[in-house]
């Protein structure tokens, strides 16, 4: 028997790790959120070194757009001074700064169209792998953020935090599979689950097929999950699918929200409401990316 | 127990690298998996009972930095970290020539059904069946693309800690 462990010990040990992995993938079966504490430690360690590679690629984007401005700006830099030079550098710069400060001023515009407390973040990582979507943001349980914490941006809502670590947490996209997010059709009022899909749009299920779906419907929080702020856009749907035979009928939602290009997000620090609600004719905040 | 330290410097490295600077530079879900890569590397060059650990550690960590179920990508690695094991004892693999791609290659055949099969027995509503070869292949080809220059960071990091 010895002689057979000594033999074999790599297959004994992976048949060991995998019976190991086998328990840990049934222990966190059907939970969104996680409690692990090597978790942590890995998001805590890792967070400073992405805060500190996505500073150094804002540098380099910086500096390949001044690069790019000198170029461009040469034959007037040659008839100038110095001091022109620096002004050309400064000047292109301004085009990121400009776009950041358009960013800013729409979030904080957004954040003006909900009650409660809320508290911008930078996205910082991102899903390493094709199959799961999910964002690092810079704000951790250290500024008061909880696992299943809301995260809304401008356009819509982005995910709900699933994994948050003293400085940093990780956000579950509506787009991914693990997602459900409690809604309603905006025009006819009819409920809805809208699921995260592998391709990166979310599926619009559990819609009775009596209810009216058209192509172009806006998809919007119903607040009954208790996670997400009522009438908040989720997305709009692009295709209804009545071909089953089962009493509910099934659409394809375009997310409201471009998740490959956010960069600032607001998250959810306890209820969050939206503004005037009973005024609003979507039972919604009133925002720019909204109807 | 230097190249534990190697393997993790390595493995927080590739992690930093892949949800940061490649998601800038490359598009949505063409970012090729650097882990994959190392556990391959592991399973060729380390091997052994350490080497196995390794590559569950590796998958452990990729699992904390994904979406996916924690253990997930674990359990993958510890299938392909086993199959290259068995292939290094079979193959000639030295250097980063065309044999150690293939391997790369065959280990993301094997790597991207295998998570697919453990998310699609814990998790009930993934309708990710259909798009699994498609997303094989696809991860086979970027982790066997980046394999030469990897291996050979991997050989310069092997040789200045005189590791072999």
């Amino acid at each position: 028997m010895v002689e057979f462990l000594r033999r074999n010990r790599v297959l004994v040990a992976t048949v060991i790790l995998l019976a190991v992995g086998t328990i840990l993938v049934a222990g966190g079966a059907g939970q969104r959120l996680r409690e692990d504490r090597l978790g942590r430690f890995f998001l805590e360690v890792l967070a400073p070194l992405q805060q500190a590679v996505t500073a150094i690629t804002d540098v380099v984007q910086d500096g390949w757009e001044g690069i790019a401005g000198v170029v461009t700006a040469r034959r007037e830099v040659l008839r100038l001074a110095a001091r022109v030079r620096e002004l050309e550098r400064q000047l292109a710069r301004l085009p990121e700064l400009e776009l950041e400060n358009e960013r800013l001023r729409a979030l904080l515009e957004f954040r003006e169209t909900l009650t409660g407390d809320l508290i911008a973040a930078r996205v910082i990582g991102r899903d390493p792998t094709a199959l799961s979507r999910t964002l690092t943001i810079d704000r951790g349980t250290a500024d008061g953020i909880v696992n299943g914490a809301a995260v809304l941006a401008p356009d819509g809502v982005v995910g709900a935090v699933f994994l948050a670590s003293a400085h940093a947490a990780r956000v579950l996209l509506i787009t991914d599979h693990n997602s459900g997010v409690d809604a309603v059709v905006q025009r006819t009022r009819a409920r809805a689950i809208v699921e995260g899909r592998v391709d990166g749009r979310c599926g619009l299920k559990f819609v009775k097929r009596t209810e009216e779906l058209l192509v172009g419907d806006l998809v919007l929080t119903s607040g009954l999950d208790g996670v997400f702020p009522r009438g908040m856009p989720i997305g709009r749907i692009v295709s209804v699918d009545k071909r089953g035979q089962g009493l509910f009928q099934y659409a394809t939602v375009e997310p409201a929200v471009d998740f490959d290009r956010l960069e600032e997000v607001l998250v959810s620090r306890g209820r969050v409401e939206p503004l005037g609600d009973a005024a609003s004719p979507s039972g919604g905040p009133a925002r720019p990316g909204g109807e | 127990m230097r190249w534990v330290f190697a393997s993790a410097a390595v493995a927080m490295l590739a992690v930093v690298v892949q949800t940061t600077l490649l998601p800038l530079l490359l598009p949505r879900g063409w970012v090729p998996n650097l882990l994959l890569v190392e556990v391959v590397w592991l399973g060729l060059r380390q091997g052994g009972a350490g080497g196995a650990v390794g590559a569950f550690l590796l998958g452990y960590l990729l699992d904390t930095v994904s979406g996916t179920v924690l253990g997930t990508n674990a359990v993958a690695f510890s299938a392909v970290y086993l199959l290259v094991y068995f292939l290094g004892r079979t193959l000639w693999t030295e250097g980063f020539g065309p044999t150690a791609v293939a391997v790369v290659f065959l280990a993301g055949l094997v790597y991207a059904p295998a998570v697919v099969a453990v998310m699609g027995a814990v998790e009930a509503s993934p309708p990710i069946w259909h798009d699994t070869w498609r997303y094989a292949l696809r991860e086979a080809s970027l982790a066997a693309l980046v394999t030469p220059p990897l291996f050979a960071c991997f050989g310069v990091v092997q040789r200045l800690l005189g590791l072999g």
